[in-house]
């Protein structure tokens, strides 16, 4: 017990007494909460204690366990995760059968390496920048908000549902609760982990050169490689300055973010900067600029004095290093928005352990 | 011993062709390559067919793809794969402590659309001061980060530029030494492109064309030919359970892979490494003796020349004339190679050939 006290009715005019709310923890140690109803002092009606129940609602993977004390699961981009479960469970532990749940989930704020959110938390018609849940196949459930909440009932054996993530990496958040008026309180862990497991910063080495992403601080952490692909830049720098010691060492830019998934240059959750996604692939500057590897002409592109060069040899020389380290450097002159050839940021595009595909992962 | 490899071509290109996509017309603004110098023009407007056509007449394909921002992009595509190459293998185990000595020869065919710019192989690993520069032909060792292995290549390189093997042209000499026994791997042999594609890289078009263009450019753009490589370790000091074992392994993996043995016969094979192994583990030396003996008459009989030396190390092999003993269950430079390998565990167990 906690207050009492005397008041008027508005309604009647009656003074009636009031008791607040207590709580206790019963003999299984569950949180149960009691209270006292207003007790009309003519006496006409006396409240009775009631123990109202506290429920926990709590996320699970169908089989195996959960991560960590707050990672559910944990999935790559543009993947779905297996079956997941949501249950309830009243004061004593014991699983609730048929509770009406609603699950909504959304990703947190400047997570899996992108220093922006604007955009990001809603899924427009062919959009893929949040993750959606929905039904496990066989079973029923709603979905809305383009897959962001999903209700239904938990059955026997709790609500079976799958995670799918969007091409951008990022902690997903699922808020759980209870819809057919249970004080459900969620439990245990509640996020999705979605990027590459097992990317890492590039290291300093003296072979080459690691270019702060000065251009883009929304995405300030832009040097992770697999550990395979990091060896293999490490490699393949090597070899170039051994073979061209009288030249700068190689300079290094845009490779994959943190956890990798979506590289959006232009901050749209989109396209493009493509194979820059699941660490295996890094951009060897070559326009010249600061010392970098000068590359004068193609044979192919209009420069930017307007004519079109020769093919500088250093471009079959560089791209002969790769073959022999087991990369594949690719001249590429990028394009802007306009459809227009941007001579100044010439770069090989430099895949280190295979082809990622087109789209992420 | 001389060994020429002759493997039936791999039709990349025209397995390539077969997946030629052409969608629907459509008009727009974009960049289009001239098929023959390679320039590109930007702002053109036409109807454009997205997918991947040979040219017949160049064996250069012309891509045709929506960019992220909409617009089209024609580009030529020349694949490193318009070469006939042919790549003769040569080893003998030197004087110089167990070094064996690998030789290569590589020739381009007179009707190849292309020179060829080099090669790379897989190998176990190779002695230090290797590979060594012949000529114009430049060799390089590199790890390959993802094991124990490395990449061991030869890619022509004159002056300022990167050069080729012209058709018709024969490249001979190119060696290197390692501890470690022969096996057999897949020489990739590209072909030098004379002008670069204007596909942008990181572009952005549907799934179906990616995977078109995925399989002609990249990782896949090279003619295979099967050559004999360091690759079955030698420990040191010499343990015969340890090699007959990476052997054992070689056939029953690679090899059968490699659809170079007949799995009937790579299972007989299996039965006597496995015997011949445990001999070796129990310190059994005469049954192991016994078991090496068996297993090169096996070979054998496959092919009766499999164990005759080269006597003639200073002549190149040409790769002439090796047509026609051909055993429907082994390839004869995979007999050759094992055959090799076995008789080189014999002598360190002392056996008289």
């Amino acid at each position: 017990m906690v207050t009492s006290g005397r008041v008027g009715d508005p309604r009647t005019g009656v003074t009636i007494g009031y008791s607040q709310t207590f709580s206790a923890f019963n003999q299984s140690g569950k949180y149960c909460s009691v209270y006292v109803e207003l007790e009309i002092l003519d006496g006409a009606h006396f409240g009775r204690p009631q123990c109202r129940q506290n429920y926990s609602i709590k996320l699970s993977p169908l089989s195996g366990q959960a991560e960590s004390g707050t990672i559910l699961s944990s999935i790559e981009p543009d993947r779905s995760t297996g079956s997941l479960v949501a249950k309830v469970y009243d004061n004593n532990g014991q699983l609730v059968p048929n509770a009406k749940v609603k699950l909504v989930v959304d990703v947190q704020r400047y997570s899996g390496g992108h220093q922006h959110d604007e955009g990001r938390h809603s899924n427009g018609v062919n959009e893929n920048r949040v993750g959606r849940l929905a039904p496990y196949p066989g079973t029923t459930a709603t979905i809305s908000d383009n897959g962001k909440v999903l209700e239904g009932n938990t059955g026997q054996n709790g609500l079976r549902f799958t995670f799918a993530a969007p091409v951008p990496a990022g902690d997903h958040k699922i808020t759980a609760s209870c819809t057919d008026g249970k004080n459900c309180q969620p439990e245990g862990p509640d996020t999705v982990w979605v990027g590459h497991k097992g990317l890492q910063p590039l290291n300093d080495n003296n072979v080459y050169i690691l270019l702060p992403n000065n251009n883009d601080p929304k995405h300030p952490d832009n040097h992770n490689l697999t550990l395979t692909a990091a060896s293999r830049m490490a490699v393949f720098a090597a070899m170039y300055h051994g073979k061209y010691p009288n030249l700068s060492v190689l300079q290094l830019n845009d490779a994959s973010l943190e956890r990798g998934g979506i590289f959006d240059l232009r901050h749209d959750w989109k396209a493009p900067h493509h194979e820059h996604c699941g660490g295996s692939a890094i951009d060897i500057r070559a326009n010249g600029v600061n010392g970098a590897l000068n590359i004068t002409g193609d044979g192919v592109h209009t420069t930017n004095d307007g004519t079109v060069h020769p093919a500088d040899p250093m471009i079959d020389k560089l791209q002969t290093i790769a073959d022999a380290v087991g990369a594949d450097a690719v001249w590429e002159v990028p394009k802007d928005s306009n459809g227009n050839f941007v001579w100044n940021a010439r770069h090989f595009h430099t895949r280190l352990t295979g082809q990622e595909g087109l789209t992420c992962p | 011993m001389s060994v020429t490899i002759r493997v039936v071509p791999v039709v990349f290109l025209a397995f390539v062709s077969c997946l030629s996509l052409v969608a629907q017309a459509e008009i727009g603004t974009g960049t289009v390559q001239d098929p023959v110098t390679g320039k590109l023009t930007n702002g053109v407007q036409q109807d454009w067919n997205q997918g991947v056509v040979l040219d017949p007449q160049t064996g250069n394909y012309i891509i045709t793809y929506k960019d992220a921002y909409g617009f089209f992009n024609s580009s030529v595509l020349e694949p490193a794969t318009k070469i006939t190459p042919n790549l003769t293998a040569q080893f003998r185990l030197t004087n110089q402590d167990g070094l064996i000595e690998y030789r290569y020869a590589l020739s381009n065919a007179r009707t190849s659309k292309q020179g060829i710019k080099g090669f790379r192989v897989l190998v176990s690993s190779v002695a230090p001061g290797n590979p060594m520069k012949t000529g114009n032909w430049e060799g390089m060792v590199a790890p390959t980060v993802k094991g124990p292995n490395f990449y061991l290549s030869w890619f022509c390189s004159q002056g300022d530029n990167v050069c080729s093997l012209l058709p018709g042209r024969r490249q001979e000499g190119l060696r290197m030494t390692s501890r470690d026994l022969p096996g057999i791997s897949v020489a990739e042999i590209k072909g030098k492109t004379t002008f670069i594609s204007g596909l942008v890289a990181e572009r952005d078009v549907s799934s179906a064309l990616a995977q078109q263009i995925n399989d002609l450019t990249s990782f896949k753009d090279f003619v295979p030919r099967n050559t004999a490589v360091p690759l079955i370790p030698v420990p040191k000091p010499f343990d015969a359970a340890a090699v007959l074992t990476s052997m054992q392994k070689h056939v029953n993996q690679d090899l059968v892979a490699m659809k170079l043995i007949d799995p009937a016969l790579a299972s007989q094979l299996d039965r006597l490494f496995q015997t011949a192994i445990a001999a070796a583990k129990g310190g059994n030396t005469a049954a192991m003796k016994g078991n090496l003996k068996d297993l090169r008459q096996m070979l054998k009989r496959e092919h009766a020349d499999v164990d005759k030396d080269d006597d003639d190390w200073d002549k190149e092999d040409d790769g002439k004339g090796k047509e026609k003993d051909k055993s429907r269950l082994i390839d004869k430079l995979a007999a050759k190679v094992l055959d090799f390998d076995l008789k080189y565990v014999q002598k360190h167990l002392g056996h008289n050939d």
